[in-house]
């Protein structure tokens, strides 16, 4: 085959390989930002864990129950630590898991409720409220409005509308990374197999992960400097601590692979110019 | 010379070859993660926006005691409130009324004073007034109310007083507990009921007042 001999051809194919490998590269890159943040259960939980989202997760329902105890007769200091941290982790926990388990995210507020009505009881007895002038429908009204706002603070906004997107892609985003690893790895193969002066190969190899730690810290850079995250709008001081947690992350992932890309050129570089300097 | 020559076609190989790969790359990347980026797009649009949220529990006050005895007053005077925004106060002597007045009848107002539905209209304007509170904190005086009490609210552009005709019990949803489009100035408060018991109710407590003093604001309407 004469054409493989002809040196611009084998040049031109050399970079649209080294082209693809890069570009390979570079979505790897992105897939593994999102796999290991936005798509990772664990990731979130942790998330979750080192902020102080539940303190103020805690500290908001707190505030939205006494809202409705001032319409229904109670005292300010009834919700005082009522919300116990640990039941709010555990339904948040729930919640998540639902999430992505791929079932319908739901909060089971049977031990709110349990707890809300045995806090009343003693709130009655407390404070020698005749029983004759309460009525059980106001209060059976009152502890589902409670557990109603209980569960809408669990819920993580946005999550229902973003679970119709985690399943859509999360399947494909597993078999995107093996097949682009796969022919990132068989262009490297191609290069190193095909090439008699291996500096060559490595060249070209250089030009791909060059070029996608480049692009990737460009995109790391940009998102962070642009000041995207503090324009972050969300409900609630809770959700924006976790949500502006989530990106920072997203953006850290995606700046270490883009450092361990231009790291691994590096090395390719000076490799390159060491058996280079041997062939010639 | 021939050093520099070597180093410049360095720079080139290892430097320009790699930059101008990484445009192309971002390039084709657009383009291939188009329909997968509009559905990016579509939640980040969810996410991010240029008006921040106030996460804040306190709330701005905009309410300075005023002298102004004047029947009238220009709507160019006055500071209309946003939301939230405490720009009065209201009393009823003898009563244990005495509440700070918001605009809006949302968690702030009601957790510090009383609220003006927005949909109704503030005093001056010679319409309906429409404004809750809870029952067990500020509003919890109504209970003693009777026909014929005196109303004051006082704002930054005028002193208003209103005098009670008449209470009334209704159900939370009955649309005959207020007259929204009524063409004579009227206040009406109104929280929940029964007084001083535990839950939440369907009935509420209304107190119809009409006013009889302060200074209606012109200019906007006429």
């Amino acid at each position: 085959m004469k054409i493989f001999e002809n040196k611009t051809f084998v040049t031109i194919m050399s970079l649209i390989l080294s082209f693809v490998m890069g570009f390979g590269l570079f979505a790897c890159s992105v897939f593994f930002s999102v796999k290991f943040t936005f798509f990772s259960p664990s990731f979130l939980t942790e998330t979750l864990n080192n902020t102080h989202y539940y303190e103020d997760l805690c500290d908001e329902i707190t505030d939205n129950l006494m809202d409705i105890g001032d319409a229904s007769g109670l005292d300010k200091s009834f919700f005082e630590g009522f919300v116990d941290e640990v039941m709010v982790r555990k339904d948040v926990q729930a919640y998540i898991d639902d999430f992505y388990s791929g079932n319908k995210p739901k909060v089971n507020t049977s031990d709110f409720q349990k707890a809300l009505r045995s806090e009343i009881e003693k709130y009655i007895n407390k404070s020698g409220i005749d029983s004759s002038t309460l009525s059980e429908d106001s209060i059976n009204y009152f502890v589902k409005k409670a557990s109603d706002i209980y569960a809408s603070n669990i819920e993580i906004a946005y999550f229902s509308q973003l679970q119709s997107f985690y399943n859509k892609y999360n399947s494909r985003l597993n078999i995107s990374i093996a097949v682009t690893l796969i022919v990132v790895l068989a262009i490297a193969l191609i290069f190193i197999f095909t090439n008699e002066w291996k500096h060559i190969a490595l060249r070209y190899i250089y030009y791909a992960t060059a070029s996608a730690g480049l692009l990737s810290l460009v995109l790391a850079l940009t998102a962070y400097f642009s000041g995207f995250i503090s324009k972050l709008t969300v409900l609630t001081r809770s959700l924006k601590v976790m949500y502006t947690a989530c990106f920072n992350s997203a953006l850290t992932v995606t700046f270490v692979i883009s450092v361990l890309l231009l790291s691994v050129s590096a090395f390719l570089w000076i490799m390159h110019n060491r058996m280079r300097k041997k062939v010639v | 010379m021939k050093k520099r020559v070597k180093i410049h076609n360095n720079v080139k190989k290892f430097l320009i070859v790699p930059v101008v790969m990484s445009l192309v790359i971002g390039a084709a990347a657009i383009a291939v993660s188009f329909s997968v980026a509009s559905d990016a797009l579509s939640i980040g649009n969810m996410f991010f926006s240029d008006n921040q949220v106030d996460y804040s529990k306190s709330f701005e006050n905009i309410f300075v005691p005023t002298t102004n005895t004047s029947d009238t007053i220009d709507a160019s005077e006055v500071e209309f409130p946003n939301i939230d925004k405490q720009f009065g106060e209201l009393k009823i002597k003898g009563r244990d009324v005495d509440a700070k007045l918001f605009f809006g009848d949302g968690k702030i107002p009601l957790r510090n004073g009383a609220g003006v539905y927005a949909g109704s209209f503030i005093p001056g304007y010679g319409k309906t007034i429409l404004v809750a509170g809870h029952n067990n904190t500020y509003f919890n005086g109504l209970k003693n109310v009777k026909k014929g009490d005196i109303v004051k609210i006082n704002t930054s552009y005028g002193n208003y007083e209103y005098k009670v005709t008449d209470t009334k019990i209704h159900n939370a949803k009955s649309k005959k507990s207020y007259d929204l489009n009524a063409n004579k100035e009227n206040l009406i408060l109104y929280t929940c009921y029964p007084f001083d018991t535990i839950g939440l109710t369907e009935k509420r407590f209304f107190v119809y007042a009409d006013k009889i003093s302060g200074p209606k604001i012109v200019g906007l309407y006429d």
